[in-house]
């Protein structure tokens, strides 16, 4: 076993929970707690297949994974949603010590679903801002372009997101994400 | 390098529970896991004023949080 205990000056557990940290990787719609998840599914009529919430997210494979993203992202229908959600994932972070964090989210698959892009950004910006005052915890968006869907697609996304605040929204990335 | 949690509610785990796992899969240090948050600021996209904010503050609390549990400083 590779134990960090035959290392001498290992940092206990609560030391490196309480170091300061950055993070610059993470999904926000892959950042919801399960009982959110699933109070949401119920609001919304979306049948998650599971009866525990805690079994929301099991899976197997990359597809099986990509099905779970989706049934989540279903999940997802109004800007009160996505506020929730946001809010919820920077708070888990805060309570990890992370101070300044950089997320992605990924537009296409609430779009499928009805969801417009403006009622997507208005939520997660709500949820950023409630977290600042909450959580001291500062989080900047990354706007995800999924690739399959196309130049005109992503074009669109693009132009969609010229209406965000230039201050939260830094940076355009482009992932292959959707099943 | 910097650590990151990807999907957390999904695996499971915050940020901090990573820091913790490379720990006992690496034998990392506490300099080596402190360099994992400094490394982080730098490759943000935060602009030079918040990054250097950013640092001296790290530096201070990680000071602390050494003086704390009687480590030496780094």
């Amino acid at each position: 076993m590779l134990g960090h205990a035959a290392v001498a000056d290992s940092p206990s557990d609560d030391h490196i929970r309480a170091l300061p940290k950055v993070e610059l990787h993470v999904h926000v719609e892959g950042a919801a707690p399960p009982h959110t998840i699933a109070k949401l599914a119920r609001k919304n009529g979306v049948d998650l297949g599971v009866d525990d919430p805690a079994d929301i997210y099991r899976y197997d494979d990359l597809a099986a994974f990509l099905r779970v993203y989706d049934l989540v992202c279903r999940s997802l229908q109004d800007s009160d949603d996505i506020h929730l959600v946001t809010y919820e994932a920077l708070a888990i972070a805060a309570a990890a010590d992370v101070r300044y964090r950089e997320m992605f989210f990924s537009p296409t698959f609430l779009l499928r679903h009805g969801v417009t892009f403006d009622t997507i950004w208005s939520g997660i910006a709500a949820g950023i801002e409630d977290d600042a005052t909450d959580h001291a915890i500062v989080c900047r968006m990354i706007l995800d372009v999924d690739k399959p869907s196309g130049p005109s697609a992503a074009v669109e996304l693009v132009e969609a997101a010229t209406r965000c605040d230039r201050g939260v929204l830094i940076g355009i990335g482009a992932t292959r994400a959707c099943a | 390098m910097r650590l990151n949690s990807d999907n957390a509610a999904m695996f499971d785990i915050d940020l901090a529970d990573e820091y913790v796992n490379v720990r006992d899969a690496f034998g990392c240090s506490l300099d080596e896991l402190e360099d994992f948050s400094l490394a982080a600021i730098d490759a943000s996209w935060a602009d030079d004023a918040t990054k250097q904010a950013m640092c001296r503050d790290f530096l201070a609390e990680m000071a602390d949080l050494r003086s704390a549990r009687g480590l030496p400083a780094r």
